[in-house]
């Protein structure tokens, strides 16, 4: 009887052993993970819209449409104005850093520009965004661009003959979308 | 006073033990060492969204690669991890992988994932060397501040 359950110890301790898998081993190893990420940047210059000299008998609008790109003023109604001296649009260059980049540009709605006498005789300048580059801009694989502005200058009848600036602090943003 | 036959089922017994003991002890002479650290290298971040950049090491050693539609730039190339494993005997194993990582700069942070699936699972060795690549997918957030991100993780080498 006793060798009997000796023997059922001995099978039962073998199926024990035989049934248990070898315990996997393992290892822990801690890695370390970086990356260093920069930001883009992006440069923009300044630029001049030039209507040129005009004799206009009286009102009228003079246009710079520049949508399609660089361009000259042009006369509304050419009975009425004349162009003598051509001006051009504005030219704004933009870098990035960052290749094909897009970018929004915001035009103000209107420029007052004032006579270089008093500064009390004003022309608006307006339609900006209308006849400058559209909005956005995609950048080329330079990570560079051009913005070109436009305009409607509008001239009273018997507009005072002088010459005409903006104040110099008018702003075209520029920025990535 | 114990009686010869159970002596002898003793005996039968501890021969059971020994002649089955080699099939559950396995002994290994093996080291983990990380041999090179995941890094994405330098990454010029698109400002106007998020991007994904990957690098999969499944195969092998690997460089980085942008995986989402921006135009973030890879300004310097980065590389796969590396797990080396030694021992001296034929050996095989898995990786066990995290689900993510995070890493920081300052206040920043910036997720590391998909290890698992751009990663080695395993692999074996006939007794020497065997490196491990390990990979994975940066998530750059929009607006992502600029800086030097860094984290770690920890994979586990579970040995057959």
């Amino acid at each position: 009887m006793k060798k009997r359950m000796f023997c059922r110890y001995i099978v039962l301790a073998a199926a024990l052993l035989m049934s248990m898998p070898g315990s996997a081993p393992a290892v822990d190893s801690t890695i370390t993970v970086n990356a260093v990420i920069q930001q883009a940047s992006l440069t923009v210059s300044n630029a001049t819209v030039d209507f040129g000299t005009i004799i206009s008998a009286g009102a009228d609008t003079v246009i710079i449409d520049a949508s399609a790109g660089a361009a000259q003023p042009v006369a509304t109604t050419g009975a009425l104005t004349n162009i003598t001296v051509a001006g051009s649009s504005g030219t704004i260059n933009v870098t990035s850093t960052v290749p094909n980049a897009i970018v929004d540009i915001t035009y103000p709605a209107s420029i007052v520009i004032d006579d270089d006498t008093t500064g009390l005789i004003t022309m608006t300048v307006d339609q900006i965004a209308t006849y400058s580059t559209p909005t956005p801009l995609t950048l080329d694989g330079a990570g560079s661009g051009t913005i070109y502005v436009g305009g409607r200058l509008s001239i009273s009848a018997g507009q005072t003959a002088d010459t005409y600036a903006s104040g110099g602090a008018d702003v075209i943003a520029v920025n990535y979308q | 006073m114990m009686r010869p036959k159970n002596k002898k089922s003793i005996a039968l017994l501890w021969a059971a033990l020994i002649l089955l003991c080699p099939l559950c002890c396995r002994v290994f002479a093996l080291t983990v060492d990380a041999l090179q650290p995941l890094s994405f290298g330098t990454i010029i971040a698109d400002p106007s969204q998020n991007e994904t950049i990957e690098i999969d090491a499944r195969f092998g050693p690997a460089g980085t690669v942008k995986t989402s539609a921006g135009v973030s730039v890879l300004s310097t190339p980065g590389s796969s991890g590396i797990i080396r494993v030694s021992s001296g005997l034929p050996f095989s194993c898995t990786l066990v992988l995290p689900a993510g990582a995070n890493l920081t700069t300052g206040g920043n942070h910036i997720v590391v994932d998909h290890f698992s699936t751009l990663s080695m699972a395993g692999g074996s060795s006939a007794g020497g060397v065997l490196d491990l690549y390990i990979g994975g997918r940066l998530n750059i957030q929009r607006g992502q501040a600029g800086g030097s991100y860094s984290g770690s993780t920890v994979i586990m080498v579970v040995f057959e």
